[in-house]
């Protein structure tokens, strides 16, 4: 259930990351350089930000990291239970995990754009009074310097907000898929046919279902 | 006179070495564990003899779920005697603790001269010892990857859920 709260319903550790790839702005300092001369440009950044599929650098990488801790843990799966040796089934490991890394993190590229735009919405009412509190003191701040503000913090709210929920969902539909293929469809099939079936299908399940609108 | 005493001396040396006295048996048990894999059950018994005085007995007699069959022994363990048992299905090896007689060449003999029930339970054995066998296991009731893939599945429907709520 989405909460119309002000703080931000994440872990610390995921926060930690965000605040270490990307500085919170300092809105004090910040607002003394913002003037009624802001460029079209600058308006059309945020826009195109807002509504663009590409991600940043911080959130590839976040990713990525994910996407590739995520393809890891069937390999642990299949070498104790499936009794898999490493040293005998290394090529087909690699292969696996890098094909299920670059698939997972398309699927988390797909659901975020897709939860960034909603997640905006909902949360366009918890900012304005954010923002309102902080402006309400200041006097000299004009509209489009808090219009501005609104959308940015929106941008941001939702952006965190839509790239959390997308790696969680994404990785329990992933782990959802696997356990069902290999322990269950593919249980009685050999071991090297079991891991590449089990992780390519589950991985390209996920990547359709990102696809999709609902 | 000289005679009567050796003769006397070697009398006693024969009977001294002649059975074993006070026997302390211990045993190791090795029985079936695993019923999914397998169709019948096997015991072993490992006893191990030792003697107050006297020499340790030839041979042991086991009686052992109705059967009294001869134990094993092995030239490099002197002392420990070795008996097994199979069944057909795992049902007919009793679970528990089954008390197994022992009877050594004496006590064999008097037990295959007596013609009745009572007069065979009569016989006192050489000793008695117990195989422990704690029964056949045919693994949990429900396996691991169903609770694996209800839990998974729990966080991916509450996950599923809180999407529909957003895109809805």
């Amino acid at each position: 259930m989405i909460e119309q709260n002000i703080e931000i319903p994440v872990d610390l550790p995921m926060k930690f990351i965000f605040d270490i790839l990307t500085p919170q702005p300092h809105f004090i300092n910040k607002q003394a350089q913002m003037t009624t001369q802001r460029s079209a440009s600058q308006d059309e950044d945020l826009l195109l930000q807002d509504f663009s599929r590409n991600v940043t650098t911080k959130s590839w990488i976040l990713f990525s990291g994910n996407a590739a801790v995520v393809s890891a843990i069937p390999l642990w799966l299949f070498w104790r239970i499936h009794q898999m040796d490493f040293s005998s089934y290394f090529i087909h490991f690699i292969i696996g995990t890098i094909v299920s890394t670059y698939f997972l993190n398309l699927a988390y590229q797909n659901m975020k754009f897709i939860l960034k735009h909603k997640i905006a919405q909902k949360r366009e009412e918890a900012v304005n009074r954010e923002i309102s509190k902080i402006f309400a003191n200041d006097k000299n701040a004009n509209k489009k310097d808090k219009d501005d503000r609104v959308l940015t913090r929106k941008n941001e709210v939702a952006d965190f907000e839509a790239t959390t929920f997308s790696i969680f969902y994404n990785n329990s539909f992933y782990l959802v898929c696997l356990i069902v293929l290999s322990f269950f469809v593919l249980k009685n099939f050999s071991p090297t046919v079991n891991y590449l079936f089990s992780v390519g299908l589950s991985t390209l399940v996920v990547f359709l279902f990102s696809t999709g609108q609902k | 006179m000289l005679r009567l005493v050796l003769a006397i001396l070697a009398v006693l040396a024969f009977a001294q070495g002649q059975s074993c006295e006070s026997p302390q048996f211990q045993v190791a048990s090795y029985s079936t564990r695993d019923g999914r894999l397998t169709a019948e059950s096997a015991a072993e018994l490992e006893i191990t003899v030792k003697c107050k005085s006297g020499k340790q007995p030839s041979t042991l007699y086991a009686d052992i779920n109705g059967q009294t069959v001869p134990c094993a022994q092995s030239i490099a363990s002197p002392g420990k005697y070795f008996v097994s048992i199979a069944v057909a299905s795992h049902k007919q090896l009793k679970t528990g603790r089954t008390t197994v007689r022992l009877y050594d060449d004496d006590s064999y003999s008097a037990m295959r001269k007596a013609r009745t029930d009572e007069a065979v339970r009569a016989v006192k054995p050489f000793g008695t010892v117990e195989l422990n066998h704690p029964g056949v296991s045919y693994g949990p009731w429900l396996p691991s990857e169903f609770f694996a893939v209800t839990i998974f599945g729990a966080v991916w429907w509450a996950a599923y859920r809180e999407r529909s709520i957003i895109l809805g």
